[in-house]
This record gives C-alpha cells, sequence and structure tokens, in this order.
C-alpha cells in the first residue's frame, strides 16, 4: 500500500514536472492572461475553486490544441480578498506580465477596486463571481459571466411568486450588507409588480446568533414565504430557531446559500426551503455532466458554485478570442461584447449591452438534506 | 398579546445570560473597583473549555458527555483562567513597585500575540472588543476598520497601538511619581490592562480555535411546550432556572460562609480587613473564581440555545453585560440580575416592536442615559465615586 502510494506520488511529480514544463517551452508562443483571486484569507476558499475551474477549462483547451494555434497560460495573483490588492495586482499584471484580460475577482469590492486600472488601460477584465450591479459600470472592457444582484432579487421574487405561489412575503436582511440590501430591495419592487404584498422586513447583523425576536415578529404577521438574503452562516441559525418558533412559511434564498455548510449547519431546518443560484450538478445537461466527470477525475471532488462560474468563464474568454481572430486587446474586448448564446456547465451566456451575462437562474428546493434541482428560470 | 409574550419569553432568556455575566463584572467591582473588561473573554474561554472537553471525550473515549460534565469542565475551564489573570495581570498592580511590572505586562502581551501573528502567518490582528475597537481607531484611519465586529487591522497599527498605550500608562506613571503620590493600584492602569487582556485573549482564541465559528453540540435538546401560539422553549426555561440557582447559591456563599463575609468585609474597606486578618489575595481569587464560573454558565447555556461558538462571541454580550452592571448599580448583586434582564426585555421588545437596526443603540443608549441620570445605577448604593 505504501509502496504504492509512493510509485503513485514519484507519477503525479513527473506527470506534474512535463505538464509544467510544457507552456516554459512553449515560450513566447502562449497567450498570456492574468488571473486576481483570494487564494489566501477569509474567502480563501472561492479564490481556491475558482484556481482549479481556470486550471481545468485551460488545460482542456490547450489539449485540443488552444486558441488561435498558441497554448493559454494564466499567471495567478493572490487578493487576499483587499481591494487594495486587487488593485496592485491588475497594475502589475497589465505592466510587467503585459496579460491579453484579466480574469477576476471574486469579491465585488474587489473586482471594483481592479476594474478601473484595467479599463483605462485597455486591457478586458472578466469577473465570474461578483454580482454587485455597479461591477461592470466601471467602463466598457469590464465585463462578468454571472447574474447581477438586482436579477437576482427579482429572480427569488418571481419564484416567490410563480413557483411557490406566494400571495404575502416577508424579509430578513442583513443591515450591514450591500449584497443583503440589493437583493431585498429587487425583490420588493419585483414581488409588488407581480401583485404580492409585503408584509414585514426585519433585520440583523453579520454574526448575530439570536434571531428569536426578529423571528416572533414574523410569525405575529404570518407571510408565505420569507425571503432571506445573507450568507449561509447566519441563515443556518435562523432556519433553525425558525423551525423551533413553528414559523409555517417558505424559506427562500439566493447565492448567499448555496453552500455544503448550510445543510450541516441547519440540519433538517433547511428541508422545504428554495434557492435561487448559478448552478446545480443536479442538472442533466451534457455541459453539467462533462465537468462533473472531469472534476471527479482530476480533483476527486464535485464543482462547486464558483468551480463551475470559473470553469465557463474560461471558455467565454477562449470563445471571444477565436472570435476575434487574433490575441488583441481591443479586438477581444468587441468579441466578448459580442457573446451570444455560448453554452456552459452554469447555463448559456449571451452578453447585454451592460456587459453583463443574460442566462438563467437555477433554483434548487432543499429536499432530505440534499439541494435538489427544480428548474431553470429566466423571468 | 401572544406575540407579546412571547417577546417577553426570549427577552428574560436573553436576559438571564446577561444577569449571569454582568454578575461577574459586579462582583469584581464591589472588591476592587475595577471593571474587568477582560470578563468577556473569559466567557468566550469557559465555553470553548466544555466543547473542547465534549469534543475530546468523544474522540478520545467514544464518551458521549451530558450537560453536566460539560458546564463543570466549563466552570472549572474560567474559574482557573479568571484565577490566573488577576494572579498575572492584575495582582502586580497593587503591589508598590506597579510601574515596572505594567509596562512588562503590556509590552509582553503586545509583543506575545504580535509574534502569534506572526508565527501562525496572519497578516491582521483582532479588535473585536468594542472598547479596543475605539482605542484603535483612534490610531488608525477609520477606512482601515471595515465594520465594528470583525474589523482587521494590520499589524503595524495594532504595534502603535501597543506602543502608545505604553508610552500613555508610561507617562501617567511618571507624572503621578513626579507628584510624590502613592502608587496603588491606578484605577486607569487597571483599566487599560484589561483592555490589553481582553485583546491578548481574543487573538489567542483566534490562534488556538481558528476563526471559523464552531457548532456548539446540542447537549440539551430542544423541547418545545406550547401554550396556544406561545412556544416555551425547555432550554429557555433552563437557562432561567440556572440563573435563579446561581444566585440563591450565591447569595448563600456570600451570607452564610466564611469567605463571603471575607469577601464582604474586602469590599468594604480593603486595609481594615487585612488589619483584620482576612487574606486579601486569596479573597480577591475566590471572587474571580466565582464571577468567571457564572460567566462560563451563561456561556454555555447560551451556546446550547444558539449553536454557534466563535472566539469574538464574548465581546457584544460581554459589553452588554457591563452595561446591564451598571445599570443595575455597579457592586451590586441582585442589580446586576435586574439590569439583566432589563437589558434582554430591552432588546426583545425594540426588536419586536421599533426596529431590529436600533436594537445595539438602544443597549447602549441605557448607559449613556443611566449614567447621565443616576450614575448608581438603579440599585446602587450612594458610595463616593471610585473609577
Amino acid at each position: 500500500m505504501r509502496m504504492k502510494s509512493i510509485v503513485a506520488a514519484a507519477a503525479a511529480v513527473l506527470l506534474g514536472a512535463l505538464v509544467c514544463a510544457a507552456p516554459l517551452r512553449a515560450e513566447g508562443e502562449t497567450i498570456k492572461l492574468g488571473a486576481v483571486l483570494p487564494l489566501t484569507g477569509g474567502i480563501a476558499a472561492f479564490g481556491m475553486e475558482s484556481k482549479d475551474g481556470i486550471n481545468l477549462a485551460v488545460d482542456e483547451i490547450n489539449a485540443k490544441g488552444g486558441v488561435l494555434g498558441k497554448k493559454l497560460e494564466v499567471l495567478f495573483e493572490d487578493d487576499k480578498g483587499d481591494p487594495a490588492d486587487t488593485t496592485n495586482a491588475v497594475s502589475k499584471l497589465i505592466n510587467t506580465d503585459k496579460v491579453l484580460a484579466i480574469l477576476g475577482s471574486v469579491a465585488s469590492s474587489c473586482t471594483l477596486a481592479g476594474a478601473p486600472v484595467a479599463n483605462s488601460a485597455k486591457i478586458p477584465m472578466i469577473t465570474h463571481n461578483s454580482t454587485n450591479d455597479k461591477v461592470t459600470g466601471v467602463g466598457e472592457y469590464v465585463f462578468r459571466t454571472c447574474f447581477i444582484d438586482s436579477f437576482q432579487g427579482a429572480t427569488s421574487a418571481y419564484v416567490a411568486a410563480k413557483i411557490i405561489k406566494a400571495k404575502t412575503a416577508a424579509l430578513v436582511t442583513d443591515v450591514n450588507s450591500d449584497y443583503s440590501k440589493g437583493l431585498g430591495e429587487a425583490f420588493t419592487a419585483k414581488f409588488k409588480e407581480l401583485g404580492g404584498t409585503i408584509t414585514g422586513e426585519v433585520s440583523y447583523q453579520q454574526n448575530d446568533v439570536n434571531f428569536s425576536s426578529q423571528l416572533t415578529k414574523l410569525k405575529g404577521t404570518p407571510a408565505d414565504v420569507i425571503f432571506i438574503p445573507g450568507y449561509y452562516t447566519e441563515v443556518a441559525l435562523i432556519l433553525k430557531q425558525a423551525k423551533q418558533l413553528k414559523i409555517g412559511s417558505v424559506f427562500l434564498g439566493a447565492d448567499g446559500w448555496d453552500d455544503p455548510k448550510l445543510l450541516e449547519l441547519a440540519a433538517d431546518a433547511a428541508d422545504g426551503t428554495y434557492i435561487v443560484t448559478h448552478y446545480s450538478a443536479d442538472q442533466k445537461t451534457p455541459e453539467v455532466e462533462k465537468l462533473v466527470k472531469a472534476y471527479q477525475d482530476k480533483y476527486k471532488r464535485g464543482p462547486a458554485v464558483t468551480d463551475a462560474l470559473a470553469y465557463d468563464m474560461v471558455y467565454v474568454v477562449a470563445d471571444a478570442m477565436k472570435r476575434a481572430g487574433k490575441a488583441d486587446s481591443q479586438a477581444l474586448r468587441d468579441a466578448l461584447a459580442a457573446t451570444k448564446d455560448l453554452k456552459g456547465a452554469t447555463g448559456s451566456v449571451t452578453m447585454n449591452k451592460d456587459r453583463n451575462a443574460d442566462k438563467n437562474a437555477i433554483v434548487l428546493k432543499v429536499e432530505g438534506g440534499k439541494m435538489k434541482f427544480v428548474e431553470s428560470v429566466k423571468p | 398579546m401572544s406575540e407579546f409574550i412571547q417577546q417577553l419569553i426570549n427577552g428574560i432568556a436573553l436576559g438571564s445570560i446577561y444577569g449571569l455575566i454582568a454578575v461577574g463584572y459586579t462582583i469584581v467591582y464591589g472588591i476592587l473597583g475595577l471593571i474587568n473588561f477582560a470578563h468577556g473573554e473569559i466567557y468566550m474561554m469557559g465555553t470553548f473549555s466544555a466543547f473542547l472537553a465534549v469534543q475530546f471525550a468523544k474522540s478520545k473515549f467514544g464518551w458521549e458527555m451530558g450537560f453536566f460534565p460539560a458546564l463543570l469542565i466549563g466552570m472549572l475551564g474560567a474559574a482557573v483562567l479568571g484565577v490566573a489573570i488577576e494572579r498575572i495581570a492584575y495582582r502586580p498592580l497593587r503591589a508598590k513597585s506597579a510601574v515596572p511590572a505594567v509596562m512588562l505586562g503590556l509590552i509582553g502581551g503586545g509583543a506575545a500575540f504580535m509574534l502569534l501573528g506572526g508565527i501562525m502567518g496572519h497578516a491582521g490582528v483582532h479588535f473585536g472588543n468594542p472598547l479596543a475597537l475605539f482605542v484603535s481607531t483612534s490610531v488608525s484611519s477609520s477606512s482601515a476598520v471595515e465594520k465594528v465586529e470583525g474589523a482587521q487591522i494590520p499589524a503595524l497599527v495594532s504595534l502603535a497601538v501597543w506602543a502608545m498605550l505604553a508610552f500613555g500608562v508610561y507617562r501617567l506613571s511618571k507624572e503621578k511619581l513626579a507628584q510624590r503620590k502613592k502608587l496603588k493600584a491606578g484605577t486607569l492602569t487597571a483599566l487599560l490592562t484589561a483592555l490589553g487582556v481582553s485583546l491578548l485573549l481574543q487573538n489567542l482564541g483566534i490562534q488556538m480555535f481558528g476563526a471559523t465559528p464552531k457548532s456548539f453540540p446540542p447537549l440539551v435538546e430542544f423541547y418545545p411546550y406550547e401554550f396556544g401560539s406561545i412556544i416555551l422553549a425547555n432550554q429557555d426555561m433552563l437557562i432561567f432556572g440556572a440563573m435563579v440557582v446561581s444566585m440563591v447559591v450565591l447569595q448563600l456563599i456570600i451570607y452564610k460562609t466564611k469567605i463571603g463575609k471575607a469577601m464582604r468585609a474586602v469590599a468594604v474597606d480593603q486595609d481594615a480587613a487585612r488589619l483584620m486578618g482576612v487574606r486579601l489575595d486569596f479573597t480577591i481569587s475566590c471572587a474571580f473564581a466565582i464571577g468567571s464560573s457564572l460567566a462560563a454558565i451563561a456561556g454555555v447555556l447560551y451556546a446550547i440555545r444558539y449553536t454557534k461558538i466563535d472566539p469574538l462571541m464574548g465581546a457584544l454580550p460581554g459589553a452588554k453585560a457591563f452595561v446591564a452592571a451598571v445599570l443595575g448599580g455597579i457592586g451590586n448583586i441582585p442589580g446586576a440580575v435586574v439590569g439583566g434582564l432589563i437589558m434582554g426585555v430591552t432588546e426583545a421588545l425594540v426588536v419586536g416592536y421599533v426596529s431590529s437596526t436600533l436594537r445595539d443603540a438602544f443597549a447602549f443608549g441605557i448607559l449613556i442615559l443611566i449614567l447621565l441620570v443616576k450614575p448608581t445605577g438603579l440599585m446602587g448604593s450612594n458610595q463616593p465615586e471610585k473609577v
């Protein structure tokens, strides 16, 4: 057993050395892309997932001969989830490494800090995971391959009204989070437009553990749906305490819920809740099945939502390069803006005039401790 | 109506927690005239002792530890820590040669967690305590602080804070020496030391347990008793019951035992008590042990009720319990409990009927109001101000 693993390790090292050596030999014949990601720090998990997704897609593309006859090469920079570091990393990639385009970052605050640098240097910057509405407003060189918060909030309202068939809704928002407030506002506007009534709104702060007073208040004015635009740590506790108070409403959340930790922390209290997110491993499209298989082979795990988004982003960029016909930042920008119906694991991407991806949202329902695919919607 | 009663139940459960913590502040203040700002961290450490014990027992011996052994271990852990803090950080301040000890303590403490941060490769040092945050924000620009809870401030800034604290203490002591006044437990010195200890423990907690929140095991399974639409949780009843029992036991200790009598004597006059043969240091250690184990009871019960624990869990409840102690009249034990209950119920009602956003503003507004209107607190005696 031991011997076997040593041999396996040695083989892996050899293989790794070969893979690493390949781009070196091809020096000057690669197309260089930069990636700015939080590889350490508080949201490092998302950064590492992004890196895995990018690496897998690049390997697949290079194995098929690369783009425009050249191999892709990605230079990774760590921004630690800190906006100041994102700005520096973007400058370095553009000025020192002369990259064709920049991928990333994850947190909206980081992308918002790095994007002006790329935009004024006329280098396209593409993010896969920053959903804040303002990100692509920085300039016409900034793109994103995921949907935006206002779409997410509106879609949640659509799910509440059409799938859950709710007439009334209440909100639980994180008072210090732009993400939470933005989603809440978009939800409220769309839900009213669809003929629903908002019966109450309560708030909490990050790191709170006791939500009983807020939930008691909501129990007094029962709503069909309770929408909680927040992150899984607090959401899990809210769901638990809501169950203890026997609140009968259906709970609904957005991509901040989409983490296996939610199910671990909330246990059976998460059953029956709905989640609006980017991706589901259960969705039986050829793209999803291919991604899941490739992940199992390469990383021995299933792809999480950030993995899938990063993977798809590389294909969007590669597709634009092919259409541009040359490795030129300006041509790449124009081609990116014309992206249409590009199929990926997280849905098909069409760039709209605001340089945001028009794509479907995935609705999941938690049943028996698993997030199950319900449908793919675009209201 | 049923909603109101439900909010009262929520508030009383929360208030009992605050009350239990507040008693620790009040006992120590009553005897030493010191506000032990590290009390919130003792609450956190006590909870983690119980948590680690439960995990250890399960992984090593396959023993599913019950509620009472876990609670006892938590209390013991907190008591040992409380006594140790008193012995290491506060007692030297009562000695004559206070200045070098304080200097050493502050610089040593600062250096220790700077080093720890460096060794563990963490770029930031944590300031979770609102008061500590105030100190640090006065040095760093406000943009470096993202939000009150969980602000990460670069290590350099924290070094600057420590240096300034040490310098301030040095200057204060020097002035006092110049005035040829007797140096005995300068209250400001003790207060700053307490803040330092609080920071030290928070950062130690982050290094030891990690910043990621942990899920506390449900040692007492949730069970609801329903009265119409009102739900009375067994856990909430346990919290209230534990508070009442603790208070009865505490009153018995204070009024019926020898050590209780010694504590009351020290509270009235330290020097006179010492002349009458009361062992001052031992009595003070006992006060710390009692206050700390009460904090651990609060911590374990809170963790069972609300599941999530992390190294900064003590900062906000600690600060609110301090307000509760001031509200009830600091130094007065029944006052601390009453103050805690008022704080808890106010919080529940503010969230329920005013606005959840204003919850903490109300809590700390009470502190300002009580200091302006009745500085001795609701049940405090009218002694000359010690601070």
